[in-house]
């Protein structure tokens, strides 16, 4: 007895992707191997990583205190010291800068501005 | 033929190219001009023999010198030379002869004003400098281009004519055009100072530079970043060397900026705002006005025409791709433009001045020259500005457009000729920042003596930038950074965008209502004085009534009575 069922043409194998898997996420080959800098802990190790490194300098400074030029630079940390809370506030200022200064972004687009 | 050559300004070649761009119909002819003229204005400048006064010529009286070749003019038309050359290679994609002719002939306008030894022919390039970039704002094509591109005309001609006409009062008062040292007190010596403010961006003089420049295209704002300002930079410094509150002024151009942009979410104009504050640096070195401050401010210049320029490359480059440079629209781009990301972290370096950058060693002359003038506060808000530089082009311009939170935009990477110009920008900012001896040699004067990598100053610049770069990820780190908000802040154009239109438009409503009034007492009157005259005149009126001769008799008595009492008291 012949198996009378026909057996079903074989569909041909589909040619393997040509292109890498992945390859349409839009990411640029050269990126890739960097893609960890989106990992949790790539985003919180440069708080440490920064916060270690100013104070091995501020050792430094300690063992090899600077010539200074200007009275300021007299001040242990003068640098430090001043990068630090200079940022801050820089950065602090804009909390009611803002607040003084924003308008929306058509301000001068209304009726009466600059046209 | 070389003899030809070597007595003409690098400036006309340029001109010359951006004339026959203009009647060019065929890119490639456009794009082979854009590369060629630079290449031709750097053999004039090299084939230049020795330092001299050239091209000399008389007219109506007057003497101009258009090659005046000397170390102050030299570092300054070099990296003009330069920087056309990196503009041309970056704009090779663009198909806009408008553009194209544009940037030639304000590169042209630039590098022949640096050259000129007079002030009639540095007025020429200084109005030809305006007249020619504001065809690279409005080469934005949009309502908003088109109104910053007639107020930054506006305000640019203004510069070009108070410097003629300082030159006039300067020259009558020292019987000379030549422009050398100007004596600020001296009949015309403000008025030309404040030509130079203006286009320098002084504070409260500033803001056609925020307004303006983000307002161009991608290739636009990269050619308008290297000339203007940096022009201005040099006249002040061969006219206002040593002038001391040019100290204070640049102390404040340094540190205003870094607030405006902390909370800017555009992020052209944030480099717009730290393009000011660079400035400040440069004010400040020619304020000193020694060796070593003037050095400071052409080192400066040279070094931050290349990494602004390359800054603004990347930000056109991500422009060119997604549309947007807003902060808020952006991040996670170094997935998609990882080179692109890889050339705006080396130009956020240089000008952050990280060692064996460009920008430290250029900078530490300018810090260097005003801690020893003994100028002890501009010396703190030069340190404080050079932590906020870290702060807006260091961190916030490659961290918002790149990395941050990921916008999620898959954006091709930038053309092959963007790269390449910014590929070459960014082995610059290195090449400078290692072999500062190149860049030594061609300031104005002797640098022998200098060493800008002593132990003191690695240590002392390190601390800043690492405490600085600890600071930031502080306030991040317990959400105390401001977040990015779309929108605009209000600054010194305010003033005529919003209050002096709204003061002009009250005007004029307030005049068409005077004559409306006006008209309508002008018409009462009319009718009333027609009435009466009808009145008394008419047929009808008073003078044609019978009046009765009694009563004429009592006034004509009542009159005569009061002429004799008069005439009895007197």
């Amino acid at each position: 007895m012949t198996d009378a069922t026909p057996k079903t043409p074989k569909t041909p194998k589909k040619k393997a992707e040509t292109v890498k898997p992945d390859a349409d996420d839009g990411i640029h080959p050269l990126a890739r191997p960097f893609l960890w800098l989106d990992s949790k802990w790539a985003r919180r190790a440069p708080f440490w990583i920064f916060l270690t490194a100013a104070l091995g300098l501020l050792a430094w400074e300690f063992f090899h205190p600077r010539h200074a030029y200007s009275k300021w630079e007299e001040i242990f940390g003068f640098y430090e010291i001043e990068g630090f809370f200079g940022f801050c506030l820089a950065v602090l200022a804009g909390w009611p800068l803002r607040k003084l200064l924003w308008r929306s972004e058509d301000y001068y687009d209304r009726e009466g501005s600059d046209d | 033929m070389i003899d030809l050559m070597s007595g003409l300004s690098p400036a006309w070649p340029v001109l010359i190219a951006g004339v026959l761009c203009a009647v060019m119909p065929w890119h490639y002819a456009r794009k082979a001009l854009m590369i060629l003229a630079p290449l031709a204005a750097g053999l004039f400048w090299f084939l230049t023999p020795q330092t001299g006064v050239f091209g000399v010529f008389e007219a109506a009286g007057f003497t101009f010198e258009t090659y005046r070749f000397d170390p102050l003019s030299r570092i300054w038309g070099l990296v003009f030379i330069l920087a056309a050359f990196l503009n041309g290679l970056y704009a090779l994609h663009e198909r806009d002869r408008m553009s194209d002719t544009a940037a030639l002939l304000y590169t042209g306008a630039g590098i022949g004003a640096v050259f000129a030894g007079d002030f009639l022919t540095l007025f020429f390039f200084w109005e030809l400098t305006a007249i020619t970039s504001v065809f690279l704002v409005w080469a934005g094509r949009n309502p908003a281009a088109f109104r910053a591109g007639h107020r930054y005309l506006a305000i640019h001609v203004l510069s070009g004519v108070l410097l003629l006409a300082g030159a006039i009062f300067y020259a009558n008062h020292s019987g000379s055009w030549q422009f050398n040292a100007v004596d600020v007190n001296a009949p015309g010596g403000l008025l030309i100072l404040l030509a130079f403010g203006i286009k320098a961006a002084f504070p409260l003089l500033h803001n056609w530079l925020q307004d303006a420049y983000p307002k161009s295209t991608a290739v636009g704002a990269v050619v308008l970043s290297a000339f203007t300002t940096k022009l201005a930079i040099y006249a002040l410094a061969r006219g206002f060397a040593g002038l001391e509150p040019l100290i204070w002024v640049g102390a404040i151009m340094t540190a205003f900026p870094v607030f405006y942009a902390v909370i800017e979410n555009d992020l052209r104009k944030v480099l717009a705002y730290s393009l000011n504050n660079q400035l400040g640096f440069m004010v400040a070195g020619i304020g000193v006005g020694t060796a070593l401050g003037l050095n400071g401010a052409a080192a400066h210049a040279f070094v931050h025409i290349i990494y602004k320029g390359l800054l603004f490359m990347t930000m056109g480059a991500v422009l060119m791709r997604t549309g947007s440079t807003k902060a808020t629209d952006l991040g996670g781009l170094y997935k998609s433009m990882p080179l692109t990301a890889l050339f705006c972290l080396i130009g956020a370096g240089a000008i952050s001045a990280f060692p064996l950058m460009s920008g430290f060693v250029a900078k530490a002359l300018t810090i260097s020259a005003v801690a020893q003038s003994g100028q002890t506060i501009p010396f703190l808000i030069l340190v404080f500005a050079s932590a906020g530089v870290l702060e807006h082009s260091g961190i916030k311009i490659p961290y918002f457009a790149f990395f941050a939170h990921d916008a999620k935009k898959r954006v091709k990477e930038a053309p092959w000729n963007m790269l390449l110009a910014m590929g070459l920008a960014a082995f610059l900012c290195i090449y400078l920042g290692v072999n500062y001896g190149a860049l030594y040699d061609l300031l104005p004067f002797s640098m022998e003596a200098y060493q800008p990598y002593s132990l003191d100053h690695i240590v002392g610049q390190m601390q800043l930038l690492l405490a600085a770069l600890f600071a930031f990820t502080f306030l991040v780190r317990f959400k105390l950074y401001p977040a990015e908000v779309p929108g605009v802040n209000l600054d010194t154009d305010w003033l005529y965008r919003k209050a002096g239109n709204n003061f002009v438009r009250w005007s004029w409503k307030m005049f068409d209502r005077m004559m409306g009034s006006l008209g309508h007492v002008r018409t009462r009157i009319r009718a009333r004085l027609g009435d009466r005259l009808f009145n008394v005149f008419s047929p009808a009126g008073a003078l044609s009534r019978d009046i009765p001769s009694g009563l004429l008799a009592i006034w004509t008595s009542v009159l005569l009575g009061i002429v004799l009492l008069i005439a009895y008291l007197a």
